[in-house]
Formats: C-alpha cells, sequence, structure tokens
C-alpha cells in the first residue's frame, strides 16, 4: 500500500469533497437547469436534434408567448392570492388552538393534538369527491375562496403541529406575571404569545404558503377557468394540437418555480426549522 | 354582563375553528366517502337512486386484477422509493455534515427540489423523458449505456421504474434535509471519544452515527412511507397511470374512477382502501411521536 503524506492526505480529501459535492450539486440542479435551457430556446427549437446543451440561439418568446397567449399573469396572481389568503387563515386559526394545546390546561388536549395531526396524513382521495360537492352546494365552485378552503384544511395540521411545539417552548414566567395581573388567556395569547412568536409563525407561514403554492389535486378539481385556476394547473392542462408545446410548458414551469425557489433560499434557515421541528423535535 | 371561563373553556373555544374546518372538510367528507362505497353509485346521479349493496364494491376491489395491480404498483413504489431515497438521503446528509467549507452551499442546494411542487416536478422529468428528444436518453447514448433513445414513460417496466426515479428525486432532498438535522444533533463528544478507541469510517457510521439516529430515522421512514401511499401528483402527471394501467397507484386510480368513469361507488371503495392503509401506518407513526411528546 502506498503510504500518503499528511499533504497529500490532505489534498486528496479535499478532492473527495469537492467532487461530492460537485456530484450533489448536479443531482439537484440538473433537472431545473435543463428545464430553464429548455425554455430559453426559441420556440420549436426544443424539438431539433442534434439536442442544443446550450442554446445556439437565446430568445425570450416561449415566456412571452405563455403571457400573451395564456395571460399566465392572472394564473400567477391566482396562485398568489391562494397562497397567501391560505397562509393567513391557518396561521389565524392555527395559532389559536395550538396556543390552547401548548399553553392552556384542559382534559382533551393531547387527543385534541392527536386528532388534528391524523387528519393531516389521511389521503387527498379519501375527501376529494365530497369537497368537490360541498364547494359546488356552496358556490365556491372556481372561487379562490373554494381553494382557499381547502387547501387550510390540508395546511392546518402541520401548521398547529409547529406551533405548538413552538409555543411549549416558550417560558412560562411571562404568563404566570400576566395571570397574577389578571390577565385572560385570549389577552396573553394576542399581547404576549403572538409577538414572542413571530420567527414560529414565520417558520410555519412559509411552509403553508409552499403547500398551497404547490397544491394540485383540489386546484384541477375545484377551479377550472382563469378566474381561479392556479398556475401548475395551467400548466399541465396547456392544449397541444398535436405536439405538446414544451418550450412554453417549461417556461410556465421556471415561473411558477422562481417564487418558491427564492422564498425558500431566502428564508432558508426558517424553512429548515419547520420542515426538522416537525420531525426531528418534539 | 361579563362572563368569566374557566381556562379549560377559553381552550375548547380556541379549539373551535380549527375544528369546525376539519370535520366539515374532513371527517365528514371521509364518512361520506364510506357511505358511498357501500352503494352503488354510477354517472351523474350522486344522490338519487343509490341502491345499498354492502360491500360489494370491496368484493370487486379484490377481485379486479387492475386493482391488484395498482395495489401491488403502489407498495413496490413505495418500497423502492422510501429505500433509494432514504440511503441518497443519508449520504447526502453526511457529505453536507462533512464538506466543511461548503456546508452553507450544499444547504441552500439541497433543499430546492423539495421545494419543487410534485405537479412541475411531473412536468419536469416528463420532459427529460421525452422519447424523441430527452435528455436523459442522448445522455445515456452518448456515454454509451444505450443505442438507441429509449421511451422511458412508454415500456411498463421501464416507466413503472421512471416514476420512481423521479419521485427519489424530490424526496431524498427531504430526507437529506431531516437527516442532516439528526447528524448535527449528535453531541461531538461521542465521536471524539470514539476516535480514541480508534473507531472510524464505516465502523463509526454502523455503530455510532446509525444507532445515535434511529428515533430520527424511523420518524423519517414512517413520515415518508406515509406520503409515498397518497402519491397522486407525481403519477397523474407524468405517467398519468400508463402504459395501460401499469404505473396506476391507489390515488390515481380512484381518482380515475370518480372523474372518467363516474363510477363513484367503486372510486370510492378504492380511496377507503387507501384511507385505511394510511390510518395503519399513522397509527404507528403517533406512536413513535407520543413518546418523545413534548406537552405533558
Amino acid at each position: 500500500m502506498v503510504s500518503l503524506s499528511y499533504r497529500q492526505k490532505r489534498l486528496l480529501s479535499q478532492t473527495i469533497m469537492y467532487a461530492v459535492a460537485a456530484i450533489i450539486m448536479i443531482y439537484c440542479l440538473f433537472p431545473i437547469a435543463w428545464i430553464f435551457i429548455t425554455s430559453i430556446k426559441p420556440p420549436g427549437a426544443e424539438f431539433h436534434i442534434p439536442i442544443e446543451y446550450i442554446p445556439s440561439k437565446v430568445s425570450l418568446d416561449n415566456y412571452i408567448e405563455i403571457f400573451v397567449e395564456h395571460k399566465f399573469h392572472y394564473y400567477l396572481l391566482n396562485s398568489l392570492v391562494v397562497a397567501s389568503a391560505t397562509t393567513i387563515l391557518v396561521l389565524a386559526i392555527g395559532s389559536l388552538s395550538a396556543y390552547a394545546i401548548a399553553r392552556l390546561r384542559f382534559k382533551f388536549r393531547i387527543s385534541s393534538l392527536l386528532t388534528i395531526l391524523v387528519v393531516g396524513m389521511m389521503p387527498s382521495i379519501v375527501m376529494i369527491l365530497p369537497i368537490f360537492l360541498i364547494i359546488r352546494e356552496l358556490g365556491l365552485m372556481n372561487t379562490w375562496l373554494g381553494l382557499i378552503i381547502t387547501h387550510a384544511v390540508f395546511s392546518l395540521p402541520i401548521t398547529v403541529w409547529l406551533l405548538a411545539s413552538y409555543f411549549a417552548e416558550l417560558p412560562f414566567d411571562l404568563e404566570d406575571a400576566a395571570k397574577i395581573d389578571g390577565y385572560t388567556p385570549s389577552s396573553i395569547y394576542r399581547k404576549i404569545i403572538m409577538p414572542l412568536s413571530v420567527p414560529g409563525l414565520f417558520s410555519a407561514g412559509i411552509l403553508a404558503f409552499i403547500a398551497s403554492w404547490g397544491e394540485f389535486m383540489f386546484a384541477l378539481t375545484l377551479t377550472h377557468t382563469i378566474q381561479a385556476r392556479t398556475a401548475l394547473v395551467l400548466i399541465t392542462t396547456l392544449p397541444g394540437a398535436y405536439h405538446l408545446k414544451w418550450g412554453m410548458i417549461n417556461a410556465g414551469v421556471i415561473l411558477t418555480l422562481i417564487p418558491i425557489i427564492v422564498i425558500v433560499l431566502v428564508f432558508q434557515k426558517w424553512v429548515m426549522r419547520g420542515l426538522t421541528a416537525g420531525a426531528v423535535k418534539y | 354582563m361579563k362572563i368569566k371561563l374557566t381556562e379549560a373553556r377559553y381552550a375548547y373555544l380556541f379549539l373551535i375553528p380549527t375544528f369546525l374546518v376539519i370535520i366539515i372538510f374532513a371527517f365528514f367528507p371521509i364518512t361520506s366517502t364510506f357511505w358511498w362505497s357501500v352503494h352503488e353509485l354510477k354517472d351523474k346521479i350522486l344522490w338519487t337512486g343509490m341502491p345499498f349493496v354492502g360491500f360489494e364494491n370491496y368484493a370487486w376491489a379484490f377481485t379486479n386484477s387492475q386493482v391488484w395491480g395498482s395495489l401491488g404498483y403502489t407498495l413496490y413504489f413505495v418500497a423502492l422509493s422510501v429505500t433509494l431515497e432514504f440511503w441518497i438521503g443519508i449520504g447526502m446528509a453526511l457529505a453536507m455534515f462533512h464538506t466543511f467549507k461548503l456546508k452553507g452551499v450544499l444547504r441552500a442546494i439541497v433543499i430546492v427540489p423539495w421545494a419543487v411542487p410534485a405537479i412541475i416536478q411531473a412536468s419536469m422529468w416528463r420532459w427529460m423523458f421525452h422519447p424523441n428528444v430527452g435528455i436523459i436518453s442522448d445522455i445515456l447514448v452518448k456515454l454509451g449505456v444505450i443505442s438507441a433513445p429509449l421511451n422511458f414513460l412508454g415500456a411498463s417496466l421501464l416507466a413503472m421504474h421512471s416514476v420512481i426515479l423521479a419521485d427519489v428525486w424530490k424526496t431524498s432532498s427531504f430526507m437529506a434535509i431531516l437527516l442532516f438535522a439528526g447528524l448535527a444533533a449528535i453531541p461531538q463528544d461521542i465521536y471524539d471519544s470514539a476516535k480514541v478507541d480508534g473507531a472510524r469510517g464505516w465502523f463509526r457510521f454502523r455503530h455510532i452515527t446509525l444507532p445515535m439516529m434511529l428515533p430520527i430515522i424511523l420518524v423519517a421512514l414512517l413520515f415518508r412511507t406515509m406520503d409515498a401511499f397518497r402519491v397522486f401528483d407525481l403519477v397523474y402527471g407524468l405517467t398519468g397511470g400508463g402504459p395501460g394501467t401499469t404505473t396506476e397507484v391507489l390515488s390515481t386510480f380512484s381518482y380515475k374512477y370518480y372523474f372518467s368513469y363516474h363510477n363513484f361507488g367503486k372510486g370510492s371503495a378504492l380511496a377507503i382502501v387507501t384511507f385505511l392503509i394510511l390510518v395503519a401506518i399513522s397509527l404507528f407513526y403517533i406512536r413513535s411521536l407520543q413518546k418523545r411528546l413534548k406537552f405533558k
């Protein structure tokens, strides 16, 4: 066996480190990079053989086309409104329940938490048809509100879970002092817990936003037109007369991905915290 | 008049909105689906003329070869996907943990696939698997692995595995994030004392890292198993269940029974089967969570 000097060993381990890092980067980013490259080729050029890995001509026509022909900005607006409203709704009602579960004494604390959690584990398919009928009966078919309510159902459990574990970690001293001063639970919630929990709310909110932005089954079933249909449903239902316009579809994919990738990268710390809080710490 | 509420009453009051939503949009729907699953319910007449048929729809489900096929594929999908994503995920987590200088960059990159919505992921992979101009075929041809472009989503066996490959791309990223957090939570002094004892490499991983992370690994695996059983978007967008019904999973199959065949009774029975499988897994999950619950 060849024995390596300390410097050689270091060099070797450094090389391996960079190689591994490069492999991970390619694995994670290559699909997105390829979609982006396809999207900036001139329309039709995505079908040229041999496949151009680096486009010989760059064009934004695919992007222009999806905006002009399909009014993609309206679909993005639908996604944005639905995801934002869902986030606010689940934070509002979720934080109330989380506060009750984490800080108040009552008989069914653990059982109500577990009940909420179990709901989050159920498959959408077992609820889709009845919800479809309920939304139709309520006259909320093809509206923002119909989608917001349904998305809330699926984000509530994880929101309550995250916020309850966040609230449980806050010190009890302040609350005890407030109780002596005659604060009711609702004023403690408003004046003490909520202001102290901005990072927790932020974490849970980002996850709710991402979940709603990416939800497909209900968005597909409950919305039909430009009025309420979300961006990613449009992309997957774009009509193709003879073949799909993949350049334009990929432009839509990139446009739909930009907001969430930006959110995830900018608020990485909060996203990680939210994701791991649900599974690693309790 | 001011009514003074007890702490417990406040708690119930605060739980009302959440439970209202859950009862109307989860409990009631699940009950209805069960109710419909024991009735014959076809076409557009949902409320009128639905004869009670007992467990006939279930009997149909358990004697139908296509249903068995989709159940089989769902199980195969879950088993293979969760296994692969676990090993890739733990590999990435370890790499993130040990590449000191690039930790921050890698962490930011690894999180990206997780953030891609499943239906978008389906669209991306469908393009990369394109029969004529798919980049994956092209790279494999250039590397000399295959001689002509493959129609990844066109042949049963290939399609079944292509769907899993596409799934693993996104979910391994989620695994890596969770397992990385688990790795970071292992106290460093355990490693230090192991080093003194001369433990290194695979031995150290096998006898220190893995056992220390076992609870997190268990939770991550259960969570992902549950999620994989619910898979819908990816299959719907990537293959639509095809070719034939070879990549049909339980969720896409019952969606088809609902919205394509308008056979709501049978679709409901399939949905309830999915539901029951998930209830079973969620019981395990809840139990593993409950053991470590902080709210006492």
